[in-house]
């Protein structure tokens, strides 16, 4: 099964259903499927072959899903970038995956001409036509505009002689180290993954769910590829940061779902008109991207009901999805992410890789048709992370009696921050770029919308005067907006060991209860 | 004293710049431009908004009107403000 038979059967099957919504209009399943296909006989016609990554760089929409179907269609592998970028991250990925071509808004033109020369692999621009027009051109990129593309030529499918075991897409995702990391997805890791997730979430042509969440984004990516397995809709909604459009949406579109992460529903509880309205429609509502604390789900169960709350868990080397809560036994088990999904199994094992006993803490391990092929070009991370067949996914776990299993903390140095998963080392060493920083440590630190919030500390150099505002400006200048930390502290000294090194546990218990920025 | 345009305009703008904006070129941000449309402002982004204007003004936000007309434009903040403190 490849991620497009998913498109190309609900086309077949339904041609005329709504597949997607976006700014008022529905687009259908044949109008979806023949855009693509043009794309993808666009792609081929500029020599790009069997393999090769394609990025796409669109906020999500129409062309977003006929951009990424027509690279999966073209037999070429998805790179969808997250949005929210720089030009220094722009040049690393587009580098580091040797994307030939790429799929991108007008806004970005700037700052791909301004890398253009960090980026030779890279000989195909498709843009807007508006954009294009007023676009001075690169000095060797070829930039073509998308619209006339979608709708030329043939709109049935490409001969495509792509496996089900070959790369279909390359998601990033920030590691442990500097340098976000390559996840590898088969279209059999994504395919049996949205198949699962069907199944238990008993999803069918009717349902119709809202996307608040990016397509970049591993769990957007699933929202996607879930709802057209089953033949059903998306209905496509970017300001969420109104939350209450977004439920005038779900209201208007009569959605039968909706997703999120765990700062999405504290931002719909504190700032939105949620528990004064009903959905009669909704019908499931689910949770994933990170822990949300039980006194949160049940007021999420509370305000959604009699809507089916699913409590979830995974990651994107799981592409994305581990477990799930059945519905009906969270009121027994809040603060539970449940039991493996169908087709995955889940473990908690020691340090030696044996399962412990329910109640014993250990790291939580899962396998399964959906487990990733690896990091890209990092074969030293992949042989770290997936051991004995097992992919180790660096949260710290028990199981109970029942079988369910309760996340208890985070092996890996992440920030879980707003949904997005943000590596600490990374900022760190961004930090101890800037001049007058001697020593620099970051972690998270409890927030009630962002789940986590991003608080970094700074040692000043001796004798050296450290300006915030500086130092701010410095980082955005080379981080996205959501890895920028929302606290900063100026301290004399860090907490170490013995061993000289930073104590970040003494660093959390201070901030959990201050998390003041200073200067 | 009475609260002006210019003044409300002059506080938005120097609050964007420090908190959305860092080290970018605030000239560029017309008033008319859309936060969401131009990525400057995000989810949490608003609700920040949110809390300058209470701090600042003493605006009391109700969940109702937290809403791109009232929150998405330095022209749509404030005539909100305005209309709020006047």
């Amino acid at each position: 099964m490849l991620i497009q038979n998913f498109l190309e059967s609900a086309a077949s099957q339904s041609p005329d259903r709504e597949a997607l919504w976006h700014r008022q209009e529905w687009m259908s399943y044949a109008q979806l499927e023949a855009r693509s296909n043009c794309l993808a006989r666009a792609l081929r016609e500029a020599g790009v072959k069997a393999g090769d990554r394609v990025a796409l760089l669109f906020d999500n929409s129409f062309r977003y899903v006929i951009a990424h179907f027509a690279i999966l269609k073209a037999g070429a592998v998805n790179v969808s970038l997250n949005t929210e970028t720089s030009p220094q991250t722009l040049a690393y990925l587009l580098q580091d995956c040797e994307a030939i071509a790429i799929f991108t808004a007008g806004k970005y033109l700037p700052w791909l001409a301004q890398i253009e020369s960090r980026i030779p692999g890279l000989e195909h621009v498709f843009t807007e036509r508006e954009a294009l027009a007023s676009f001075p051109g690169f000095t060797r990129i070829h930039a073509t505009e998308i619209e006339a593309l979608e709708s030329q030529g043939e709109g049935s499918p490409l001969l495509c002689e792509t496996q089900d075991t070959d790369l279909a897409s390359l998601t990033y995702t920030s590691g442990s180290t500097a340098k976000p990391k390559g996840v590898m997805l088969s279209h059999r890791n994504l395919a049996s993954n949205a198949l699962s997730v069907v199944q238990y979430m008993g999803l069918t042509p009717e349902d119709r769910t809202l996307c608040v969440l990016p397509f970049h984004y591993i769990y957007g990516t699933s929202l996607l590829y879930t709802h057209f397995a089953a033949g059903g809709s998306l209905v496509i909604e970017n300001r969420f940061a109104y939350p209450n459009v977004a439920l005038d949406t779900l209201e208007k579109t009569e959605s039968t779902g909706f997703a999120g992460v765990p700062s999405t529903f504290a931002i719909l509880l504190a700032k939105s008109t949620l528990k004064k309205r009903t959905f009669p429609w909704l019908r499931y509502v689910a949770q994933a991207g990170g822990a949300m604390a039980p006194s949160l789900q049940k007021e999420v169960a509370e305000a959604f009901k009699p809507a089916r709350l699913f409590i979830m868990y995974g990651c994107t080397e799981a592409a994305p999805r581990l477990t799930y809560l059945p519905p009906e036994i969270l009121p027994a088990k809040w603060g539970s992410i449940g039991r493996a999904i169908p087709g995955v199994e889940v473990a908690v094992m020691d340090e030696s890789g044996n399962r412990v006993v329910p109640g014993t803490v250990g790291e939580i391990a899962a396998r399964g048709s959906n487990i990733m092929m690896g990091y890209w070009k990092d074969p030293k991370a992949t042989g770290e992370a997936i051991r004995n067949g097992w992919y180790y996914t660096g949260d710290l776990g028990k199981e109970d009696e029942d079988g369910c299993l309760f996340v208890v903390g985070r092996n890996k140095d992440f920030i879980k921050a707003g949904g997005n998963r943000v590596g600490a080392q990374e900022i760190e060493e961004v930090l101890m770029e800037f001049g007058a920083v001697s020593e620099a440590a970051v972690i998270g630190v409890p927030d009630p919308i962002l789940g986590e919030a991003i608080k970094a500390f700074v040692v000043p150099k001796d004798g050296v005067s450290l300006d915030l505002g500086t130092l701010k400006a410095h980082l955005n200048a080379r981080l996205p907006l959501f890895k920028q930390p929302k606290f900063i502290e100026v301290r004399e000294a860090l907490p170490k060991s013995s061993a000289g090194k930073v104590l970040k546990a003494a660093l959390r218990e201070e901030g959990e209860e201050t998390g003041k920025e200073a200067g | 004293m009475t609260l002006t345009e210019t003044d409300v305009k002059i506080r938005l703008k120097d609050f964007l710049t420090q908190n959305f904006l860092l080290g970018k070129d605030p000239g560029s941000l017309k008033d008319s431009d859309s936060f969401l449309d131009t990525g400057i402002v995000d989810s949490t982004g608003v609700l920040e908004f949110v809390a300058f204007l209470q701090e600042t003004w003493s605006i009391e936000v109700a969940d109702e009107e937290l809403m791109p007309e009232n929150f998405d434009s330095i022209a749509n903040l404030t005539a909100f403000v305005l209309k709020k403190a006047g």
